[in-house]
């Protein structure tokens, strides 16, 4: 051990003799590691982003019928959604559920095709829906009085009414030849982007975006009486809840229906769009991390060569330690701790400077990045720095072992 | 008295063919503990090939060296090493000092790759340097010392590891009249000591101080005298001086 500390000191005053030199060896070894660990830093920010917006969607589960043998009837009911927003009332934002109908409608501004959404009052805040801005949405009262109200967005009343300002006003809906007056008493708001997305789909010939949200108990007034709904969303506050909450939402709806089989109910399992991202920016990471892999090879070759040069330089001194008595494993060790030290050297600065940059970026916000300093990154350039070291550090360091003294000595 | 020395019948050849060069042909001699022998001989005499096979430093192409005893012609590059290491201290015409290292560290080198400790090493290397009146100069490079003081530096470091043996090759045909003169009585003060000290010269002058003188022309041992006798019958053979 002893030894080897002679060894370090050794390579050390060798390395301070030749501060320059040393530092132009070390050079490609700092730019490859700031490379490898700034790259890898912005991926992982990229990454983190994305995964952030990936996780924004992953508070609301899908719980639905585990076999299709399950009726419409015999599956969840309005009382199991009651039941289940009673039952996890701390946790639980929203439980719905909802039904799609297509029908048609008409007011003095015209007839148009439209979309039915029959639903609970909790779709008010469903997922993908955009905040009510007039009025009140409609509830359990209404749906289980099955009162004939609805809610619109701005788009829809724009459409049937010419503004938006419809609370109140009346507007008839008719699905399969089953009409039925309706009564707004909410609207939604429409934001920009979706008008300006409404303007390109009408230029492509598509029809009129029009959407009237309706307690789902109005079923039976248009001839077509739903008594329970095949799936049901649950949406939690906090997205580490919503596991748990869909696990126990999946047992009260099992014990609930018992009659219905074993385990009637199950989870969807979510597009996780983790699962979709996740893999494409680990693809982009090692890509750019190879791509830094190779400058620091570079870098490698760069400390071998200088080494290769040290070792031709200092023959003489090579010639002096042998005939004092330094054994071939002595000077191996003396030149390979050289040249671990540049590039472990090279390494450390270029971690702190690779962590600058990291810093310097997120702080910036350069391309709107947060850049997240990787410790795996970090842990990987510094053993591939030394590893370059070692590597690149053998063959010269042989070189230099294997030289007789008295041919080392004879040079001048 | 057991020798110190024995060399049978040594050869080196190189570029063995056509063209080869007899280094050395047929050389034996042995030396005792505690002499103070010089080999004399002009460039090219092999003067310089006896020293590196002396020094363990190269191995004979043929022949037979036992040092202390041990026979070291067949031996590896890390034994030699070792060899080196223990038994002899090398004093060089070109001083060979390792340029960035300081006096003292200079001193150290052979107690390094000995193993010994670091405090013990500093005492004894300083100790070293003391002997030779450079104790205000242990922290100067090599080259913030004159040719003298450098020369001295490498007497201390021949002598820190307390080898038996001396190999100084031409140690003062680098420095001037007076640092000659300081350098031959350390040597001739290490002798006086106990110390075997071999001297490796082209100079009359460096032999006449040395108690036998050994001269080597073309490789062959063509004279070897105690100077004290004056022998100069020079075809007198080693068997006959030993008798």
């Amino acid at each position: 051990m002893e030894q080897f500390l002679e060894y370090i000191k050794m390579a050390l005053d060798n390395i301070r003799a030749n501060k320059g030199r040393s530092f132009l060896t070390m050079l490609g070894i700092i730019i490859g590691i700031t490379s490898v660990v700034t790259i890898v830093s912005i991926g992982n920010g990229l990454k983190a982003d994305v995964m952030e917006a990936a996780n924004e969607q992953s508070n609301t589960v899908v719980i639905q019928t585990n076999t299709e043998e399950v009726s419409d009837t015999e599956a969840i009911t309005g009382e199991d959604i009651a039941f289940i927003k009673t039952s996890l009332d701390d946790t639980v934002k929203a439980v719905y559920s909802n039904y799609m109908y297509s029908g048609k409608t008409e007011t003095r501004k015209g007839a148009y095709d439209a979309y039915l959404t029959l639903t609970t009052p909790d779709y008010e805040n469903a997922q993908y829906t955009y905040p009510l801005i007039k009025g009140n949405y409609f509830t359990d009262n209404d749906v289980a009085n099955a009162n004939p109200v609805c809610v619109i967005d701005e788009l829809t009343a724009a459409y049937l009414f010419g503004n938006t300002d419809v609370i109140g006003m009346n507007l008839d809906v008719n699905v399969d030849n089953n009409i039925q007056t309706l009564s707004v008493i909410g609207v939604r708001e429409t934001p920009e982007e979706m008008l300006v997305a409404e303007k390109q789909y009408i230029a492509m010939g598509m029809s009129e975006s029009i959407s009237i949200e309706i307690p789902y108990t109005l079923s039976t007034a248009f001839g077509n009486p739903v008594d329970g709904f095949m799936s049901l969303n649950l949406m939690t506050y906090n997205k580490d809840d919503t596991a748990r909450a869909a696990r126990t939402a999946v047992q009260i709806l099992n014990s609930r229906h018992q009659n219905l089989g074993d385990e009637p109910f199950m989870q969807q399992k979510a597009i996780d769009l983790t699962d979709m991202f996740g893999p494409i920016m680990d693809a982009v990471t090692a890509f750019v991390a190879l791509v830094a892999g190779i400058s620091l090879v570079v870098g490698g070759i760069g400390v071998m060569n200088i080494m290769l040069v040290s070792v031709t330089e200092r023959t003489r001194e090579i010639g002096i330690r042998k005939s004092l008595g330094a054994k071939t494993g002595s000077i191996i060790a003396q030149f390979l701790c050289e040249s671990v030290i540049i590039s472990g050297m090279g390494g450390i600065i270029g971690i702190i400077l690779g962590g600058g940059l990291t810093a310097l970026i997120s702080f910036l916000e350069i391309g709107g990045i947060k850049a997240q300093l990787s410790l795996p990154a970090v842990i990987v350039a510094t053993v591939f720095s030394c590893g370059v070291g070692i590597i690149f550090g053998i063959y010269p360091a042989r070189k230099a072992a294997s030289l007789s003294p008295i041919e080392a000595l004879r040079r001048m | 008295m057991e020798p110190l020395i024995q060399v049978e019948n040594i050869h080196k050849i190189y570029n063995p063919g056509e063209n080869e060069v007899r280094a050395l042909d047929g050389v034996s001699l042995t030396i005792h503990r505690g002499e103070l022998v010089a080999i004399i001989g002009h460039s090219g005499s092999g003067k310089s090939t006896l020293m590196n096979m002396l020094g363990c430093l190269d191995t004979p192409t043929s022949g037979r060296y036992l040092l202390n005893g041990q026979d070291v012609s067949g031996l590896s590059d890390n034994q030699l090493s070792e060899i080196r290491n223990k038994q002899i201290g090398f004093i060089f015409q070109g001083f060979n000092l390792v340029a960035n290292l300081d006096a003292l560290g200079n001193v150290e080198l052979p107690l390094i790759y000995r193993g010994v400790s670091k405090q013990r090493r500093k005492k004894i290397a300083a100790l070293a340097l003391k002997k030779v009146g450079l104790e205000k100069r242990m922290r100067h490079k090599p080259n913030e010392l004159s040719g003298g003081q450098q020369q001295r530096v490498a007497v201390a470091r021949a002598v820190a590891a307390q080898p038996p043996i001396i190999l100084a090759d031409e140690p003062t045909g680098n420095l001037d009249t007076k640092s000659t003169r300081e350098i031959m009585d350390i040597l001739k003060g290490l002798h006086q000591s106990g110390r075997t000290v071999i001297i490796i010269t082209h100079d009359d002058d460096i032999a006449e101080q040395a108690d036998r003188v050994i001269r080597i022309i073309d490789g062959r041992i063509e004279a070897d005298y105690h100077n004290e006798h004056k022998i100069e019958n020079e075809n007198m053979s080693r068997e006959d001086l030993q008798a």
